[in-house]
């Protein structure tokens, strides 16, 4: 139990600088590919926020639950183990989340798409920090 | 001449005359239809222009003599604008502004003339004025200081465009800021209005 909540802690951490990080960097190269987010559909009036800013530790202790579930299945070097552990999820959750999400909401495809792509990228850098931190216990 | 034209005309005569009758009126002026409103903005991310291009409708502005000890002119008239008719080139973006200006709730934007200081008619042509209106907007009335410049197309109608600045927390609106405030739409609007006046004779 102790294990997940430090993994949650550490990727929780790691995915929220990467993601926040990269989305402001993200909006300050493609500007008016975020035009689209002015819309009804997103939340406006900052209610939500404390929410939006907690998804990256939500994330970490959902996966650090299945890292914990299936680490042994994933072998090789800690990086590609991190790459896999991400493709896996993304896979299994993403893909349909992203399908259904499309299929009844009103945002583009090219936005569903960049949020697979963000997905994939969190899980990963996930993943990595899981795998690297398995990997030092083991060494040690 | 059919009834309902008759009591169209009989009505505008009785009111024309209700107004006259407890104010002077020393110019009417017709607000054509073409007459328009532009609310451009921004956001951190771009700019926005959100327009209403054709009022639609016609209203009359009626023009007091100018009171000497205010340096004023009373002004009757007023515009009331479809919220659901701005249109920001955007789909998405129009939708979104719809929604913060509580087009639902309030669906009308109201222009109320109160003053000017210089009557439209005024031998300067292409001059500049000023006046006061009363903007409701989402269910809140705010009054403004507005500049005009008065463009004369003829002797009958003029161009009068109003310019002011306003701000969201101004009407108690909270500008939209999404994805965890990492795009925020700014706090100031600068509107235009374009009224097409005819004088009626």
């Amino acid at each position: 139990m102790q294990e997940i909540f430090k993994n949650t802690l550490f990727a929780g951490i790691a995915i929220f600088i990467f993601s926040y990080g990269g989305l402001l960097l993200a909006i300050s190269l493609f500007p008016s590919f975020f035009v689209d987010y002015i819309s009804p559909v997103f939340n406006s009036d900052g209610s939500r926020d404390v929410f939006f800013y907690l998804h990256p530790f939500i994330l970490s202790l959902a996966l650090a639950v299945f890292w914990n579930r299936f680490q042994s299945m994933f072998r090789g070097h800690f990086v590609l183990r991190g790459f896999e552990f991400g493709f896996i999820y993304a896979a299994i959750a993403l893909i349909p989340v992203m399908w259904i999400t499309y299929s009844a909401v009103d945002v583009s495809l090219s936005m569903v798409f960049t949020w697979l792509l963000y997905g994939i990228f969190q899980s990963c850098v996930a993943g990595i920090i899981f795998a690297w931190r398995s990997h030092l216990k083991l060494s040690h | 001449m059919g009834f309902i034209t008759k009591y169209y005309i009989l009505t505008f005569l009785l009111s024309m005359s209700r107004y006259t009758s407890t104010t002077k009126v020393n110019e009417v002026w017709i607000i054509k239809s073409s007459s328009s409103l532009e609310v451009d903005g921004s956001t951190n991310i771009n700019n926005f222009s959100c327009k209403i291009h054709s009022y639609n409708q016609t209203d009359t502005l009626y023009f007091s003599p100018k009171d000497k000890t205010l340096n004023h002119i009373k002004v009757n008239g007023k515009l009331k604008i479809n919220v659901a008719d701005f249109d920001c080139k955007h789909k998405i973006m129009t939708k979104d502004l719809q929604k913060t200006l509580q087009a639902q709730k309030h669906p009308y934007m109201i222009v109320k003339f109160l003053n000017f200081s210089n009557m439209p008619s005024s031998p300067i042509s292409n001059s500049l004025t000023t006046g006061d209106v009363e903007i409701e907007l989402a269910g809140v009335k705010r009054t403004f200081q507005v500049q005009y410049a008065i463009h004369k197309t003829n002797h009958q109608n003029i161009e009068l465009i109003g310019t002011r600045g306003v701000n969201f927390s101004d009407f108690n609106l909270k500008p939209p800021s999404k994805l965890g405030g990492t795009i925020k739409v700014k706090n100031e609007l600068q509107v235009e209005f374009k009224l097409q006046l005819k004088k009626n004779i």
